[in-house]
């Protein structure tokens, strides 16, 4: 075995067929599993102009081919589809422990297509696929609907099964729902879950217990202990301060090159919501739906008063996802807290994402509003980043006259109104009045409501971009503008480039000093858009593997992503020959876009996320990046049209796309079982 | 109880689940840990060990090998059955019976036939638990690299698959 399984589920809900296709080698050598693989599915599967809500779309779950081969920090799962909020490629990327659970049944990736008549579930073991009825499940939130799934599906000696669900935001096909996984850890992002709804799909259990193997598992373990050695050294005592961090805020602006490792002692210490004090101080965290600054309205005191170490306090333990030794999860017991109306007790700890959004990007320093949504948004089964950016553009229209107390169903909507967010983000999940409006997202909302709305409305090709300010991260901004998922930060590399250290194994990587000025940044010149396109390319191999983001910033040396992958499979790839079949990644996602009808210029920013106008206040004073030179630039070194961000025919014949997207099936795929 | 059962190192086990989860009849459970150095951890700690059917997959998935497995004796003092891991485990169709045995016993659903014909375990699904070949009476199951033999004509079968199709014959009546 090489680490993968070679065959796909394809799960027909219109007619309630399952077939069991069995997948050629070349296209695992050619693209790797997980999201790559889920991208070549739905790129040769979805028709051209499809309704991402429609039939015709197909939701894709699928895991990394180095997923319980024994690899470390390799169980993540993810979600492809068509989207419906930027109408290109779709992908959303979760931990927790649903990834194995793929695997285990023999496929490595599950294919949804048509859409059932009435709510169903799958589930799979040994014995094979089984669509059931999901009528008495459906109307439940996610983490119970997940419990009473494994519940009714467990068998008394046998393996417990895993699953994953849509919660109320799904049901209601929601474009900023996601997908749910143990208790709460979630796909969120491009409204997976809002597709995985319109199917009529509330869940997917699985139970099966096939093994996988790597080429080669000795060298596997030899470098998973290799990592877990390093990370477990690099380590500092939970009683240390968040607030040593806010130091940052006296540095002068530097690009930094330290070793990734430094990321892994932040991870492994506090979580990513321990970065929320030094983003904000620095600058990298957007304050006042991207329109304010840390000086005027969201000071001093309430960044501490909102700190993460204000989380930890609450922890009772710390949680790792499948195959994790990081362990950057934790769990609190929020049953004190105020605004618990539901009862919540043991969640999981909220991400940097979550707590900022809901915290200082709406100038809300109530601690417990923002744990209690963030706990409501999981069980929803909601996108907190989309759903925070959407609730600050109805902040900011009610704040200037343009939505009346009427409107927005008599709430009093002003910034730092912790009830007043809570009640509105009930109102998205469960579209009620104003609710209706806001549930898919800015873009949508527009739309609807009309032009004047658009200046509040911060987004990047219809996705509500994450609380990193790309502002003082020219890099960060390219990354926003031109990947194919646009306004996401897990997807390339941005101001952790420095710290993968890629050039020490990838011959074409521009190198970066470990302390430089940062003014250079700001150039749109070959060697910057070389470096978002060298993190954004190994990010699609990490990707196809399965591996985590946080590892993807630990940089080769800590995380040998090339090694491990050449230990189960064998294959005799350099890192180059890796960075190739990137390369081929990135550029098949683009053509998913180019298929679908979209203009690339379409992801280009708000002017909010580039400066245009610059702030005046603040830590980001006068920044405006130079979006479309950075575009155009990047698009000429990824082998694109620099004009158009069109994949050039050579490009595209150079790394054999015509054949992988437009061959027949028969090339590639062999019906192997059929099952219903 | 199984061939061999797990035994964790907890100073080195993360706290991953893979074993947890890869675990095909569900051993492990989470358990809240306090180590040595006062880290507050959730870690994994089988249940009920006579449940392990001996795989030996916990080991092989822990990332960190962390967990090793540990030969054991039967309660009557007999060896159990030890298994090549790295050879599969296959039928002999002259010496099966198909008398169904080992397919009702086999946790992972990886032996197919119908009654009274000559079995094969799909090697795909296959966890080398070894419960098949404790079970079989007709010693119809190996566990080697050699080929699964081809199916030879009745009067060239084992005089004993015949007796012992008389037997079960016997005992179904």
């Amino acid at each position: 075995m090489r680490g993968y399984c070679g065959k796909i589920l394809e799960v027909d809900l219109t007619n309630k067929v399952c077939r069991e296709i069995k997948i050629k080698d070349e296209i695992y050598e050619n693209f790797l599993s997980g999201a790559a693989l889920g991208t070549w599915w739905c790129y040769r599967n979805i028709p051209a102009g499809a309704d991402p809500m429609g039939p015709e779309n197909v939701l894709c779950m699928t895991a990394g081919l180095l997923t319980s081969t024994g690899s470390a920090i390799t169980g993540r799962w993810m979600v492809i589809t068509k989207s419906p909020s930027t109408g290109g490629i779709g992908e959303a990327n979760c931990g927790g422990t649903f990834a194995p659970h793929i695997k285990g049944c023999g496929y490595d990736l599950l294919a949804f297509k048509g859409a059932s008549d009435k709510p169903v579930y799958l589930y799979c073991d040994n014995n094979g696929p089984v669509i059931k009825d999901a009528s008495h499940i459906w109307g439940h939130d996610a983490a119970v609907s997940e419990k009473m799934l494994i519940e009714e599906n467990t068998i008394p000696g046998k393996k417990v099964p895993a699953a994953c669900t849509i919660g109320w935001a799904g049901e209601n096909k929601s474009w900023m729902a996601g997908v749910c996984n143990d208790n709460g850890r979630i796909a969120a992002r491009q409204g997976v879950g809002g597709v995985m709804g319109s199917k009529n799909l509330k869940g997917v259990v699985l139970a099966g217990t096939r093994q996988v193997f790597g080429y080669n598992t000795e060298e596997i373990k030899r470098l998973s202990k290799m990592c877990a050695t390093r990370i477990n050294k690099a380590f500092l005592p939970p009683q240390v301060p968040t607030g040593l961090l806010n130091i940052a805020k006296f540095v002068p602006e530097l690009t930094l090159s330290p070793d990734g490792i430094f990321t892994g002692v932040l991870m492994g210490t506090w979580g990513t919501a321990g970065a929320s004090g030094f983003a904000a101080q620095t600058g990298e965290a957007p304050i006042k739906n991207w329109g304010g600054s840390q000086k005027e309205d969201f000071k001093i005191p309430k960044i501490n008063r909102t700190d993460g170490s204000q989380l930890l306090r609450l922890q009772t333990n710390r949680y790792y996802c499948y195959s994790c030794v990081y362990g950057c999860g934790g769990e609190l017991d929020i049953s004190n807290i105020k605004h618990n109306d539901q009862g919540y007790t043991i969640v999981h700890k909220p991400e940097y994402e979550t707590q900022w959004d809901f915290t200082g990007f709406l100038l809300n320093d109530d601690n417990d509003a923002m744990l209690f949504i963030g706990e409501y948004c999981n069980r929803a089964g909601i996108d907190t980043i989309s759903t925070g950016g959407v609730v600050g553009m109805a902040i900011e229209s009610y704040e200037n006259g343009l939505l009346s107390k009427k409107d927005v169903g008599g709430l009093d909507l002003r910034w730092g109104n912790a009830e007043a967010m809570i009640k509105l983000v009930k109102m998205i999940v469960h579209r009620e009045g104003i609710g209706d409006v806001l549930a898919d997202g800015c873009k949508r909302a527009v739309e609807i409501l009309g032009p004047e709305f658009a200046k509040y409305a911060v987004h990047g090709g219809g996705m509500e971009p994450p609380m990193h300010d790309s502002r003082p991260d020219p890099q960060q901004a390219t990354l926003y503008a031109t990947d194919a998922t646009p306004a996401r930060h897990t997807t390339g590399g941005s101001l952790y480039y420095g710290c993968m250290h890629l050039w020490k194994k990838v011959s074409w990587a521009p190198s970066a000093v470990l302390v430089g000025s940062k003014a250079g940044e700001w150039q749109p010149s070959d060697e910057e858009a070389l470096k978002v396109l060298a993190a954004s390319y190994f990010k699609r191999v990490v990707d196809g593997a399965g591996g985590c983001y946080f590892g993807f910033i630990l940089g080769v040396g800590n995380y040998p992503m090339f090694e491990w992958l050449e230990a189960a499979t064998g294959w005799d790839k350099t890192p180059d020959d890796y960075m190739y079949i990137g390369k081929r990644v990135y550029t098949m996602r683009q053509l998913f876009n180019v298929k679908q009808g979209l203009d690339p210029w379409y992801s280009r920013p708000h002017g909010r996320m580039v400066g245009e106008p610059p702030l005046k206040v603040g830590k980001n004073t006068g920044k405006t990046v130079p979006i479309d030179e950075m575009m155009m630039m990047t698009w000429k070194n990824a082998g694109f049209d620099s004009e158009t961000g069109v994949p050039l025919p050579e490009t595209v014949e150079e790394l054999n796309l015509n054949y992988f997207l437009n061959a027949p099936d028969s090339e590639f795929c062999e019906e192997v079982a059929v099952y219903g | 109880m199984a061939n061999q059962i797990p035994v964790i190192n907890y100073d080195l086990c993360y706290g991953c689940k893979a074993c947890l989860y890869d675990c095909p009849v569900s051993l492990f459970e989470l358990s809240h840990y306090v180590t040595r150095k006062g880290m507050r951890r959730v870690l994994p700690v089988a249940k009920e060990l006579e449940n392990c059917i001996g795989c030996g997959v916990c080991a092989r998935t822990c990332p960190v090998e962390a967990i090793t497995m540990q030969k054991t004796k039967a309660p009557d003092g007999k060896e159990p059955i030890y298994i090549d891991y790295d050879a599969p485990v296959r039928i002999d169709p002259n010496k099966c019976t198909g008398c169904t045995a080992c397919k009702r016993v086999c946790p992972a659903v990886a032996i197919v036939g119908e009654v009274k014909v000559p079995h094969v375990i799909e090697e795909d699904k296959c966890l080398k638990c070894g419960l098949c070949m404790e079970k079989c009476r007709f010693n119809a199951i190996y566990n080697s690299n050699e080929p699964v033999p081809a199916l030879l004509p009745k009067e060239e079968a084992p005089k004993d698959k015949e007796k012992a199709s008389k037997d079960i014959t016997k005992e179904e009546a």
